[in-house]
């Protein structure tokens, strides 16, 4: 036990629980409005959070960003192995059918990538690590209108995916980044002043994506964890050990290369990649999935109580460990 | 008793080595003399020459140091005052006290160090040869490694750049900044100090500009100021960013993005050995650091209320 506080800082585990104390915070009213209200407006709440909060989070990081096809590839592989390895344990663990699944498979599979993984990423990997975070979630998403619908329905949807502001706003960020004309200085003047706009409505939507996360678990009751032990755990603990396993393969064939050498900030960028991997792959259960598999049974409110709960505790020492064992050297 | 016999061939075999040695360990190092030309004391930089060439097998090395604290009188006194004949070698800190030096010492060798531009400022012809008296290490930074490293921590839309009016070497780190504005997308505002009487409106102009973050270049003048510029940018939230990293621990700078002046150092005494040995400067290329190093103060963080992601803080040299 010693060993483990070792390597990480006092320094380090006070930014990382400086980072992630407020979020715990700001879950918690979550869940107390969402029980106060009933969680009536769950679907304005959504609505909002798909066509407002969530595109301008993801142009305000991706048009930062610079724009590398080997990070998106990386990370969009890392995703679809995370996703596929997760359907495989979920599948043998909680004995479901894969076509025509139930929610609960879906609620150990899916993390919630849209609502907590941006704001922790933010507050813990900056800039930088907020833009892998929308890319991980646009690849997640991907999976959703695909593999996920797929398993409901046994059809895929992709029309609906490239009908989402998400993938549109990013599409316009990556190109606001790689603009290859000069504008005049008036012109640049009204795009920075539109873009501060975006940027404060993103750097707002940050507290509340986690208010609208925390919105619809006011509903669950510590009854309806009884039948979630095992998809829950599944997720907060399998979760992170298959992004382990990716980013251990990534290492081996040296696509996230270990060598720090003179580029500092190239090995930056990869162990950030890393990290977020592991940070994504450790979130708790999307509540969204039990919109695409209709209505929420026992099983799965118990897997999205029991992964939220359990997150509290897992998502500290997957930080832990990203401290200790990733941005170490 | 087989024992005794092995230890004692043992001893004899250590015996007979010490004795094959004891030459090269008794042999008098070389005295060389080297003169210190510093215009603001001793840096991390002095620190790392000093150590390398202390740890010389060849030569012992008795450094001489002229501190002309940040005087440029004092300094200019310290260089005609120089007796040319005593030292074997010059050391000198930054652009100006190397440049002074390189006007009166035509003879012998002159070890330059921190200086940013040493081609643009007339020191060396060129970095692999420099066709003169001179060689060194140069505080240059990558300006784009500059700015990636700051995208991590903070969107800027508008960098105010502070520098001293009457220094050359800072203008080339203006037109390096210059050409980052379209990849990065900032716009550049321009704030030249004249004087330290002129210094008060720099900082008005700083504050009613509303930059989000202002840079400074290596400058002796900025650095011999800092107290006042870091204490009113720190009042008014505005982050500083400065390449010499004394000045976040000392001064309450934001974050410096420069090179390690220990290791600066280290290449400068690279330089001077080799020179000592018998090369002609111009023949002992001129180096640089290739890597950034990231100092940051977390009081001033606080202060300006910027979170620092761990991974950056994972790299850097932390001041509390």
């Amino acid at each position: 036990m010693e060993h483990f506080f070792a390597l990480a800082t006092p320094l380090e585990i006070r930014m990382m629980l400086r980072g992630f104390i407020p979020i715990v915070m700001i879950l918690i009213i979550g869940i107390f409005i969402g029980r106060w209200d009933n969680s009536k407006h769950q679907q304005t709440l959504n609505k909002l959070t798909d066509y407002i909060f969530l595109p301008c989070l993801a142009f305000s990081a991706i048009h930062k960003h610079a724009f590398d096809p080997v990070e998106i590839f990386s990370i969009g592989a890392a995703v679809l192995m995370i996703m596929v390895g997760m359907t495989v344990v979920s599948f043998f663990t909680l004995r479901d059918k894969v076509r025509g699944c139930s929610g609960n498979l879906l609620a150990s599979v899916y993390m919630s990538s849209g609502s907590l993984l941006p704001p922790l990423a933010f507050v813990l990997f900056g800039y930088e690590g907020l833009a892998k975070a929308i890319y991980f979630h646009l690849f997640v998403t991907i999976f959703y209108y695909t593999a996920g619908r797929w398993m409901v329905s046994g059809r895929a949807d992709f029309k609906s995916f490239f009908k989402t502001p998400l993938f549109h706003l990013i599409i316009l960020g990556i190109a606001a980044r790689n603009f290859p004309f000069s504008l005049s200085d008036n012109i640049q003047e009204l795009s920075w002043l539109l873009e501060k706009g975006i940027h404060l409505t993103a750097m707002g939507s940050l507290p509340l994506l986690i208010i609208s996360f925390g919105y619809p678990l006011g509903l669950l009751k510590r009854s309806d964890a009884n039948g979630g032990f095992v998809g829950g755990a599944l997720r907060i603990v399998a979760g992170p050990l298959v992004a382990l396993l990716v980013v251990c393969l990534y290492r081996m064939t040296g696509l996230t290369s270990m060598e720090r050498g003179y580029d500092v900030l190239g090995y930056l960028d990869y162990r950030t990649t890393e990290a977020l991997l592991l940070l994504g792959a450790a979130m708790p259960s999307s509540h969204r999935v039990i919109c695409l598999a209709g209505d929420a049974g026992k099983a799965e409110r118990g897997t999205i109580l029991v992964s939220v709960t359990g997150a509290v505790i897992t998502i500290p020492i997957v930080l832990l460990y990203i401290l200790m064992y990733i941005f170490e050297e | 008793m087989l024992d005794i016999y092995r230890h004692f061939r043992l001893a004899l075999l250590l015996a007979v080595l010490l004795l094959a040695t004891a030459p090269a360990w008794g042999a008098e190092r070389e005295v060389k003399r080297i003169a210190m030309i510093l215009f603001r004391g001793e840096t991390p930089a002095e620190k790392g020459f000093r150590d390398i060439l202390a740890a010389s097998k060849d030569f012992d090395v008795k450094i001489t140091v002229l501190d002309a604290n940040q005087s440029k009188d004092k300094l200019r006194n310290i260089v005609d005052t120089l007796d040319l004949a005593h030292f074997d070698l010059f050391y000198a800190f930054g652009t100006m006290a190397t440049q002074m030096a390189m006007e009166k010492i035509k003879e012998k060798p002159i070890i330059f160090n921190v200086v940013q531009r040493p081609v643009e400022a007339g020191i060396i012809k060129s970095w692999e040869h420099s066709g003169n008296n001179a060689t060194g290490a140069s505080n240059i930074v990558s300006t784009e490694s500059a700015f990636k490293t700051l995208a991590l921590v903070m969107s800027i839309r508008k960098l105010g750049f502070v520098y001293y009016d009457k220094d050359p070497a800072p203008k080339y780190q203006k037109n390096d900044i210059a050409k980052e504005q379209k990849k990065f997308g900032f716009k550049l505002v321009d704030i030249p100090v004249r004087d330290q009487q002129a210094i008060p409106a720099a900082l008005i102009k700083i504050v009613n500009a509303k930059v989000d973050a202002v840079m400074f270049p290596s400058d002796s003048f900025i650095k011999a100021n800092a107290d006042i510029i870091m204490t009113t940018l720190n009042k008014h939230k505005i982050p500083s960013i400065v390449i010499i990293p004394e000045m976040v621990k000392d001064n309450g700078a934001l974050l410096s993005l420069g090179p390690d002046y220990y290791e600066l150092g280290k290449l400068a005494a690279h330089n001077a050995l080799e020179v000592l040995h018998g090369k002609q400067p111009t023949d002992v290329p001129s180096k640089t650091v290739s890597s950034l190093r990231i100092s940051i103060n977390l009081k001033t963080a606080d202060k300006l209320g910027i979170n620092f992601p761990l991974q950056l803080l994972s790299l850097s040299t932390i001041i509390h």
